[in-house]
């Protein structure tokens, strides 16, 4: 027990501060959030790593025929993690404003709330992702001299898509809006502050995409054994480092004018 | 509402802690209990939470009968000395923990305590684990956890035991409270908070001492112990003590004074033998003992009687006041002190001044007693709030409106004022009962009162129980 009281000027003043509150105090939920999201991402994550391996055992002239192929199963699992990410950020966003979470209540709310538009998000990524990851293969099999350097504009695109992703589905997490305009907030914001955002965003979730972009046969075990000590627990830490940095940004750009209920919730404010 | 304990006898490790309990409490009540043995604040606490049975005798919550309820039925909330947070849940977590051991749907879980907490202006507060409070915040959560359920009864175990230093805040934030939740009878065990209305005080052996409003506790105990549970100094007791009064005489029944003369066996004084306390008073030659030492009366009062949850007071001690009356030219006394007489209702304290000059009754409301008095066709606002809802009472040759409706008690009339030709007042504090549609007001007269279209009033029979008021 404190000596003083616990006044609303002790609140914290950033979003980060709040995210090393909640990396102090509120460990079980965010493990319970963690555990919850196992069924979602889990399918996901082992058919990447088991199809890279596919992948790498297939002669030549399959790979193309393999990249269409992979594209079916991946949809439906894609579509699950996605819904499981709308638990996620749904989870999430809650301990970041300050309000109460109660697992599993919460998680499965957020996805009865925005699942289904989460998951067509993160599917139509995932479409994209097949696509490039074909160019990637055709030019691997027809074009080998320069395979390095369209590999790494494609891993940098891949990387950049999935980092407006993440700003559609924060907006999709906090707003009803349109399609477009969810697509519309992510651009207005994802790149303020870009520099800052992108290598946080790296840090988020560098695991995965690790295993997401460079996973092979080589080193399955390894990804395996990376999967379950590295990504599984940035399955969340990627949202908690990221979410309030889009919503800072979401506090400027959307609420302060429009959602003056949302502007610094669960933070200190001066005119309160 | 009304909280009753009615001859709740209790025993514990084979020793009485309860004996033949009767009390009764109303919404908004703040009532001080001391008790002189553990047990039997303990016994007390349990038998209203249903954590121990009772030997015998009843609770009743308006007309439930509690000691047939189990406890989370009971609408009956505990505070606990020390603040009983878990640690690793946040505030708002603590507080809605009761609520979500029901089967309330979590929506409703946070609809309640988000509104508590705002009520409460504690909602800042929710994310915070309790480490980072203090010892006094942790009492203000504890006290907004046991309300989560809309308690009608709220026992507090003096939880400002351990932040004295905070009393006038933790009090301020029990009226927040109390607003909150409608007015709720407060129980607070072992301290005299400055929102205390009445004290009850039980002895070692589980018998009530005293039980009545705070100030009459304080100026006329019935037992000495009480006060020394309060810590207050002893004083003498009322009872067989001598009074003195102006001079007068009396010879038989008849009391003299000046050129008038009244007839003691045909005056009923409706009067205030305390400050505050309402009762019937007749004047029984029975019960005092008067005397005739030449121009002194001296009166002595012998018993005054407690019958189960009533305090039925059958004497009284008075002065008979000097007044001067123009109408007569002529000095003319009243049976009881003018100068200042406290009034109480249900919500506030109403204190009135009275005078008595130029043919008229002046009367000057300090604290906003509602209604009107008519007086020889004249009509004496006796307050800043004339109701909206007024009926007429017609009693001998005056007639009185004070009368206000209560949305949620039905009609209340708070006070009848009599005036008779010797300017006798004949004070009547009365609480009207809802009974179907009728309300049904007791007192010593039959007196109709006109009806409106919503209620009908018949004043009869001269039971008054001084407990309604207590």
């Amino acid at each position: 027990m404190n000596n003083k009281d616990f006044l609303y000027s002790d609140l914290p003043k950033k979003r980060s501060e709040v995210v090393k509150y909640l990396l102090k105090n509120r460990k079980g939920s965010l493990i319970k959030i963690l555990l919850l999201s196992i069924p979602f991402s889990l399918p996901l994550f082992f058919y990447l790593i088991y199809s890279r391996y596919f992948y790498m055992s297939l002669e030549e002239s399959g790979v193309l025929n393999y990249c269409l192929l992979n594209a079916f199963p991946g949809l439906f699992l894609t579509f699950l993690y996605g819904a499981g990410l709308s638990g996620i950020f749904y989870s999430i966003r809650r301990l970041i404003f300050g309000e109460t979470i109660r697992i599993p209540y919460h998680f499965f709310k957020g996805i009865k709330q925005s699942g289904f538009e989460f998951g067509l998000f993160t599917t139509l990524f995932y479409i994209i992702y097949v696509l490039l990851d074909i160019i990637d293969k055709t030019v691997f099999m027809y074009a080998n001299s320069l395979y390095p350097i369209v590999t790494l504009l494609i891993l940098l695109i891949d990387i950049l898509l999935f980092y407006i992703l993440f700003y559609v589905l924060s907006s999709a997490s906090l707003y009803v809006v349109s399609f477009i305009q969810a697509f519309k907030d992510a651009f207005n914001n994802a790149f303020r502050n870009f520099k800052n955002n992108i290598i946080n965003f790296i840090i988020g979730f560098h695991p995965l995409i690790f295993v997401y972009f460079y996973s092979n046969s080589l080193f399955l075990y390894l990804n395996i054994i990376g999967f379950i000590i590295m990504l599984f627990p940035f399955n969340i830490l990627g949202p908690l480092f990221n979410l309030p940095v889009a919503y800072t940004l979401f506090d400027e750009t959307i609420n302060k004018d429009e959602y003056p209920n949302y502007y610094k919730k669960g933070l200190y404010r001066d005119e309160v | 509402m009304k909280f009753e304990f009615k001859n709740v006898y209790s025993k514990k490790n084979d020793k009485i802690t309860l004996s033949n309990l009767s009390f009764s409490l109303t919404n908004n009540d703040f009532l001080s209990v001391f008790f002189d043995s553990i047990d039997s604040k303990e016994s007390f606490i349990e038998c209203i939470l249903g954590r121990n049975k009772i030997k015998s005798g009843s609770i009743y919550l308006d007309s439930l009968n509690l000691t047939k309820l189990e406890p989370r039925e009971r609408r009956c909330a505990f505070v606990s000395q020390e603040p009983f947070l878990l640690d690793n849940l946040t505030i708002y977590d603590n507080i809605a923990l009761p609520l979500r051991k029901t089967k309330m749907k979590e929506d409703e879980v946070e609809a309640k305590v988000d509104a508590i907490m705002k009520q409460l202006k504690i909602d800042y507060l929710g994310p915070i684990m309790p480490k980072y409070i203090s010892l006094y915040q942790s009492l203000k959560i504890s006290l907004a956890r046991a309300i989560a359920f809309n308690p009608e009864v709220i026992i507090l175990d003096d939880p400002l035991s351990l932040s004295l230093d905070r009393e006038n805040e933790y009090i301020e934030y029990i009226n927040d409270i109390y607003e909150y939740l409608d007015r709720p009878i407060i129980i607070y065990l072992g301290r005299i908070t400055p929102l205390t209305k009445k004290v009850l005080t039980i002895s070692n052996t589980g018998k009530m001492l005293d039980f009545s409003r705070i100030e009459v506790l304080k100026e006329y105990p019935l037992h000495n112990e009480s006060l020394e549970m309060l810590k207050l100094p002893i004083k003498d007791n009322i009872l067989n003590k001598e009074y003195h009064i102006l001079n007068a005489s009396i010879d038989s029944d008849v009391l003299t004074y000046e050129n008038r003369t009244v007839n003691l066996n045909k005056i009923i004084l409706k009067s205030i033998l305390f400050p505050n306390l309402v009762t019937n008073i007749r004047l029984y030659k029975d019960y005092f003992n008067i005397q005739d030492s030449g121009n002194d009366l001296k009166f002595l009062i012998k018993d005054i009687r407690r019958n189960g949850s009533t305090m039925e007071v059958e004497t009284e001690y008075f002065t008979l006041y000097k007044l001067y009356d123009d109408r007569y030219k002529k000095d003319t006394f009243l049976y009881y002190p003018l100068e200042k007489i406290e009034y109480y209702n249900d919500k506030q304290k109403l204190s009135t001044m009275f005078n008595l000059s130029n043919n008229i009754l002046e009367c000057k409301v300090l604290n906003g007693i509602k209604g009107l008095i008519q007086i020889n066709n004249k009509i004496f606002n006796l307050g800043k709030h004339i109701p909206k809802n007024m009926n007429t009472v017609e009693i001998n040759n005056i007639s009185i409106n004070s009368l206000s409706i209560n949305p949620k008690e039905g009609l209340e009339i708070e006070r009848i004022i009599n005036i008779e030709e010797f300017m006798e007042f004949y004070l009547l504090e009365l609480k009207i009962k809802r009974q179907n549609k009728n309300i049904v007001v007791k007192t010593d007269k039959n007196i109709d009162i006109l009806s409106n279209d919503r209620l009908s009033l018949i004043l009869k029979n001269n039971s008054f129980k001084v407990s309604n008021y207590l």
